[in-house]
């Protein structure tokens, strides 16, 4: 056994009978040796007179009640994303419902579930819509000047009669079709389908 | 009734839904849970927080306590555990000179009421900041607070002969310090 280990037993009170007779026997021959344990214990009584400090009652009395404050304070933190998540899904749910009602609501009927008597009834009702998308806004306007001069070159008529001709067929050719009498329509039929126009 | 016959009803009762059965325990082991926090660190800010985060612990893990050790023990471990953490975590600090404007202004706070205490107190803490955690921890549960060989293996997972060893190179070390002051 070396030194520190035999200082340490006796110190803890680990050495018993012969081995604590002849060590003290020992510290009593050197006062090196009796400096070295003395020292040792000083040490040790000085910590110990540490361990049962009067100390403020007022701390220890708060420890309890700051604990159950903080594990309060937990609580209502461990709510506060709960709240922050379903905030979200609740404005993402409007935003949801909002968008699939406007959609529903926005819904084309497909052309071929359109009957003929209701396209034909559309078509009557909005002719200027009908004629001003199909001439002006389906052709781009640089082709549109020349569109009209071939046109009118193929037909084989002037530009007055060619302006003539799109005012008919825009804003008033329902109404020329309407006081158009059945045997002067079938006069122009008549007229139209003898003429040779190639 | 003995002391673990003493924990084990209070632990009962807390576990059928008594609060102030938990109350009692953290009133009985506060004291020993702040003072052994506040050597370990050295100061009374930590171990303040120390004791709280241990008090959590009990609360939240004392249903799954076997009583195959004393409660004491178990507590002794959360808080050593829980302060060697805290050593770690401002030894990084020092590492990054984020601790020494700290430490003086956490170390300002002291509940000892007797101003002789007072002063050997901090003088004592002070000293045992300059050894090892492991071999501090040793000491202050053998010298300071009395716990047998057994008991502090308990706590620390480590072997007896091992803390031995640490227990007396802490000794002599603080020894010489407290010569050469």
């Amino acid at each position: 056994m070396n030194k520190n280990e035999q200082i340490r037993k006796y110190l803890d009170g680990e050495l018993t009978g012969e081995e604590l007779k002849n060590f003290e026997t020992e510290i009593n021959n050197s006062p090196e040796l009796k400096n070295l344990v003395d020292s040792y214990r000083d040490t040790l009584n000085q910590f110990k007179k540490i361990e049962n400090v009067n100390s403020e009652e007022s701390y220890f009395i708060n420890i309890v009640p700051r604990f159950h404050e903080s594990m309060r304070n937990k609580k209502r933190l461990k709510l506060k994303p709960a709240f922050a998540f379903s905030s979200i899904a609740l404005v993402l749910t409007s935003i949801l419902l909002v968008f699939i009602l406007n959609k529903d609501n926005q819904v084309i009927n497909p052309v071929h579930e359109i009957s003929s008597e209701e396209l034909s009834s559309y078509l009557k009702s909005n002719p200027q819509d009908y004629y001003e998308m199909q001439l002006t806004e389906s052709v781009p306007q640089e082709y549109d000047s020349l569109f009209n001069s071939i046109f009118f070159n193929e037909l084989n008529i002037d530009d007055n009669s060619g302006k003539y001709l799109v005012d008919v067929t825009g804003n008033e050719f329902y109404n020329i079709l309407d006081e158009i009498s059945d045997e002067d329509a079938e006069s122009i039929y008549s007229s139209l389908i003898s003429k040779k126009i190639y | 009734m003995t002391e673990k016959d003493n924990d084990y009803n209070l632990i009962e009762r807390f576990n059928n839904g008594d609060e102030s059965a938990f109350n009692e325990l953290a009133r009985k082991y506060q004291q020993r849970i702040y003072w052994h926090a506040r050597r370990m660190t050295g100061n009374h800010l930590d171990a303040d927080e120390i004791v709280q985060e241990v008090l959590l612990v009990m609360y939240r893990k004392i249903k799954t306590f076997n009583f195959r050790s004393s409660l004491y023990t178990w507590i002794y471990t959360i808080t050593t555990t829980r302060s060697i953490n805290y050593i770690k975590r401002r030894s990084l600090k020092q590492i990054f000179s984020l601790h020494d404007v700290e430490s003086d202004q956490r170390s300002g706070t002291d509940l000892v009421t007797e101003i002789e205490n007072k002063e050997e107190v901090k003088r004592l803490e002070k000293f045992l900041q300059y050894i090892p955690a492991k071999q501090r921890e040793v000491f202050i549960l053998r010298a300071i607070d009395g716990l047998s060989y057994k008991e502090i293996a308990e706590i620390t997972g480590r072997s007896e002969g091992g803390l031995k060893s640490n227990y007396f190179h802490a000794l002599r070390k603080l020894t010489e310090m407290m010569s050469n002051e």
